[in-house]
């Protein structure tokens, strides 16, 4: 079956005046239909920066330097702006943080969602439906978005998002400035949505149990790079990338209370200043010498693909 | 147990102005609450539901509508200003937002500095801002720097040091890591633990995330609505929540942990393991 999204070796170079730094390095993954992936990492790690390569949405001063973005096997890298409109809502979508920023305050919710839909078609008729779908009450239609909750704007902002039926849904921390039974109600949407419609989403998040209780696979990001694309269900479990492991050995729930959390040394590095080799050497309980010096290459163990010389070798690297 | 502080029937109401006349809304409706000297307390609940309301109101930020709070044996609700600074220094308050309880134009030495209480040289203030952010794991060369040349972690660990320069017994902590990473979330939880020891502190801590205040807490409330609905042991009401509110807020931790269960626990059982997983 095709897939709904594939990246390859993508490359994104942020210029700074003369001088270029380096945003993403050699990110691979894929979706299938009806799958749903989780980028995690800490701020800065690019992982908003992948999902705005894949809707063609990057900062002015970002450019794609190599790679492919596949959306149904469609090179949309090779895509002009007016073809990119026809993917943007149709093809893909997405959801943001905070709902209310995405919201014009002076409309009703929706007249906002119904602004997608084709004239022509019974367009009151199929925003009512979706207002259905994603569990809003029909009178919310005619509400401001002032007048609703954060909750009920992430669900307007998913039926805005789904109104033309995409096959991909970037979700971009839809849930972080949510409370926790608000959260949880929106992820289980976005499960019915996806089960409903086939669709695939591409889940941001920095949450690792949210990301691990709701995708099927997961995506570490660190420093603009994927260090590791592994299922879901042993992320925990056997974690490969050092990195991983240390993320998950910050979770405050696997600890007894009153005891201390094993903590990462140091920090992310500055994009400006990334390191040479292995952007993690700095910070990797693993390091030998070889990491200073050489970035690694991708490795397949079973289904996770890892970037890290615990595991060999193999692929060379630019 | 020595108590720390304790509120009577705590309420505050807001009347506002809307559409259908003068309303009464209730942020906090008789709040009875005890912290022993030495404990953390706990609160959670979702937004809106009073968490903040209630840390102001016992910091005297906010002004209660009704009730008592009490510090030690002193009640302080209606202590005036002048009567209210002299002790001020006793209870602190760390908020969420780092980027917001700084002054941008005062280094961050001299935030630290300023606060210190006692007939202090200038020299001893320096010298024990200094100290105080070197306890929280600031450099003390970075004295002179400003609040826009850290990160959000270093900001919050800012915000503790100048918390903490009142030699302060309560420390209020309202949501200190909802706007940090995970790696940064875990540091200052460790340094908040760490605090805890050195010097004998009392914690109110509120935070929307269940796992942080079961990490963080001795006894916890839950709040819905302005009124605090179930207090407890942290484990006990996380494993056995009695109140149905506090049950469907417990279970939306709602993460299949069975992964996590698994994975072999390195101090201590994991509590909650068979949460029900989502869909």
């Amino acid at each position: 079956m095709e897939k709904t999204l594939e990246i390859s070796n993508l490359e994104v170079s942020a210029r700074d005046g003369k001088k270029s730094f380096a945003i993403l390095r050699g990110i691979n993954l894929c979706a299938e239909p009806n799958q749903a992936v989780a980028l995690v990492g800490e701020s800065g790690s690019g992982k908003t920066m992948t999902a705005m390569s894949v809707m063609r949405l990057l900062p002015r001063n970002l450019a794609v330097d190599r790679g492919r973005i596949l959306l149904r096997g469609e090179d949309i890298l090779a895509m002009s702006e007016s073809q990119m409109r026809h993917i943007r809502g149709k093809v893909a979508s997405m959801i943001f943080q905070e709902p209310s920023s995405y919201l014009n305050p002076l409309f009703t919710v929706g007249s906002q969602v119904m602004e997608a839909v084709k004239n022509g078609e019974e367009r009151f008729e199929k925003t009512m439906k979706m207002f259905e779908d994603v569990e809003l009450e029909r009178n919310v239609y005619f509400q401001y978005p002032h007048q609703l909750s954060g909750g009920m704007q992430q669900r307007v902002m998913i039926a805005m998002a789904m109104i033309n039926n995409p096959a991909l849904l970037i979700a971009d921390e839809p849930t972080t400035a949510l409370d926790v039974t608000t959260a949880n109600g929106i992820v289980l949407l976005l499960r019915k949505m996806m089960d409903k419609y086939g669709l695939s989403v591409l889940f941001i998040t920095h949450d690792m149990s949210l990301a691990a209780s709701f995708a099927e696979k997961i995506g570490v990001m660190y420093a603009g790079r994927l260090v590791e694309f592994s299922d879901a269900a042993g992320i925990f479990k056997s974690p490969l990338h050092p990195y991983t492991e240390k993320l998950i050995d910050c979770l405050p729930e696997r600890y007894a209370p009153g005891s201390r959390i094993r903590t990462v040394e140091g920090s992310v590095p500055d994009f400006r200043q990334l390191p040479g080799g292995c952007p993690f050497h700095l910070r990797c309980p693993y390091k030998i010498t070889l990491c200073t010096q050489r970035k690694p290459g991708p490795t397949l163990i079973g289904t996770t693909t890892v970037r890290c010389f615990k595991y060999g070798d193999d692929g060379q690297d630019s | 147990m020595e108590t720390m502080v304790r509120t009577v029937e705590l309420s505050k109401i807001y009347r506002i102005r809307s559409e259908k006349g003068i309303e009464n809304v209730v942020a906090l409706n008789r709040v009875n609450m005890e912290i022993s000297r030495g404990e953390t307390f706990g609160v959670i609940g979702e937004s809106g539901s009073g968490k903040t309301t209630l840390g102001k109101t016992i910091m005297r930020l906010i002004e209660p509508t009704g009730g008592k709070i009490y510090m030690g044996d002193t009640d302080i609700t209606d202590l005036n200003e002048k009567r209210l600074r002299k002790i001020r220094g006793r209870f602190q308050i760390v908020f969420q937002d780092p980027y917001k309880s700084l002054n941008p134009r005062m280094s961050v030495g001299a935030a630290v500095a300023e606060a210190s209480t006692g007939n202090l040289t200038g020299r001893q203030r320096t010298d024990r801002a200094k100290e105080l952010l070197e306890k929280v794991g600031i450099s003390s060369r970075k004295y002179g720097h400003f609040p826009h040349q850290f990160s959000g972690g270093e900001r919050q660990r800012i915000a503790i040091a100048r918390a903490l320069s009142t030699e302060p017994e309560l420390l209020v902590c309202d949501e200190p890591t909802s706007n940090l990473d995970l790696s940064i979330q875990a540091k200052i939880l460790n340094l908040l633990t760490d605090l805890r020891e050195e010097f004998g502190l009392t914690y109110l801590f509120i935070s929307h995330n269940l796992q942080v205040v079961r990490f963080m807490a001795d006894r916890v409330g839950v709040m819905l609505k302005g009124e605090m609905i179930e207090t407890g042991p942290v484990l006990q009401v996380m494993e056995n929540p009695v109140h149905p509110y506090t049950k469907r807020l417990v279970g939306s931790i709602g993460i299949c942990r069975q992964d996590m269960g698994n994975r072999e626990m390195r101090s201590g059982k994991l509590p909650g393991g068979d949460q029900p997983s989502l869909g």
